[in-house]
């Protein structure tokens, strides 16, 4: 009785250890796929978003270029002059 | 459209659609603080400061900076570290006073690398002459138009930002319709003399650290604003006969009249200048 009772005792710690392990990897893989699915681009549901620049760095090129005017044929005589001063 | 004008910055200041005196006192802040002749202007204290590192006004500040980005937007060419290369070309006090002739100093290529800006305080070893006037009459100009409350325009000797169309007069004959921004016009016509033996100027080649031997005489140029036409048509200038193609590279109408008195005008130019703007 005694060994049976063992027996039963280590099937028991067994069938538990069993059942945590399944719980964990059940666990772990949940929690992968749930960050797969949200961070790694290859397997968002959500359309793909074009690369930007940041905007502050948008605004710091902008400002470092030179910038055309507009200009178009005269239609009266010129009140001023242009010339090198 | 009446016009009013005055004289300031060594060139005569012709506005519309504004008070003068509105003007006057923008162009007289900004030359009493850059004046390289005047010896109480900041610019001749902080040249003449024997200190590796000083405060500047914010005033001082934001002009250095504004020169600091001109010289990045074209190539290091409008340069704020060559007054000691003016110097050198015999330009050392107001123009109606320079001498006929005399020796020509050491030549003085860019120091850009030594100018540091850190807040208020500036970093430059003592004796590195600034010249900001490259781009202070441009941001004097523009500080004025900001001000325009109906259509006019605020020049200075010619380099001028508009509110609404103007029609101004062109180097060489011609004249052109500056519907919004800028118009600037750099050149040797106005201000050159003798040194050496030979003919110098002011617009300053920072790669040899003389007056430049470009072809043109006159560059003048249309941007958003009077300081980006300005810098644009110093540095299509200083760029000899690259300067027609580096302006189409960079979207800028501008027309060169060579030392002969030819004409060239980048591609923007030709066509705008020929075509009707659309009704808007």
């Amino acid at each position: 009785m005694a060994s049976e009772s063992r027996i039963e005792r280590a099937r028991r710690r067994a069938r538990a250890a069993k059942v945590a392990l399944g719980a964990l990897t059940t666990l772990v893989f949940g929690v992968a796929f749930v960050g797969a699915k949200t961070h790694a681009p290859g397997h968002t549901k959500h359309r793909a978003r074009p690369l930007g620049a940041p905007v502050s760095f948008q605004q710091a090129v902008r400002r470092s270029a030179l910038r055309g005017g507009q200009v178009a044929p005269p239609v009266q005589p010129p009140p001023v002059v242009s010339s090198s001063s | 459209m009446n016009t009013h004008s005055f004289r300031a910055m060594g060139c005569e200041i012709v506005v519309a659609g504004i008070e003068p005196e509105e003007v006057a006192a923008v162009f007289l802040r900004w030359e009493s603080a850059f004046s390289r002749f005047l010896p109480q202007s900041e610019l001749s204290q902080v040249n003449a400061s024997p200190r590796p590192a000083l405060p500047v006004s914010p005033l001082f500040a934001r002009a250095l900076r504004v020169a600091q980005r001109i010289a990045g937007a074209t190539g290091g060419l409008v340069d704020p570290t060559l007054g000691e290369a003016i110097e050198s070309a015999g330009y050392d006090r107001d123009f109606p006073l320079l001498r006929e002739d005399g020796e020509l100093g050491p030549a003085a290529p860019s120091r850009l690398g030594e100018v540091r800006l850190d807040g208020l305080v500036l970093r430059r070893p003592p004796g590195l002459l600034l010249d900001l006037n490259g781009v202070v009459k441009a941001l004097a100009v523009d500080e004025a138009a900001a001000a325009l409350r109906r259509d006019g325009f605020v020049s200075a000797g010619g380099d001028l930002a508009t509110h609404g169309p103007v029609d101004v007069g062109l180097p060489g004959g011609g004249s052109i319709r500056v519907l919004r921004g800028g118009l600037a016009t750099s050149g040797i016509s106005t201000r050159s003399w003798r040194r050496g033996g030979e003919e110098q100027h002011h617009l300053i080649d920072p790669r040899t650290g003389r007056p430049s031997r470009s072809p043109w005489a006159q560059v003048t140029v249309s941007g958003a604003s009077c300081l980006d036409a300005d810098a644009a048509a110093k540095a299509a200038f200083l760029l000899g006969a690259d300067g027609p193609g580096w302006l189409d590279e960079h979207g800028l109408p501008g027309r060169f009249v060579g030392r002969e008195g030819k004409i060239v005008e980048t591609e923007l130019w030709a066509r705008d200048a020929r075509e009707a703007a659309p009704c808007t």
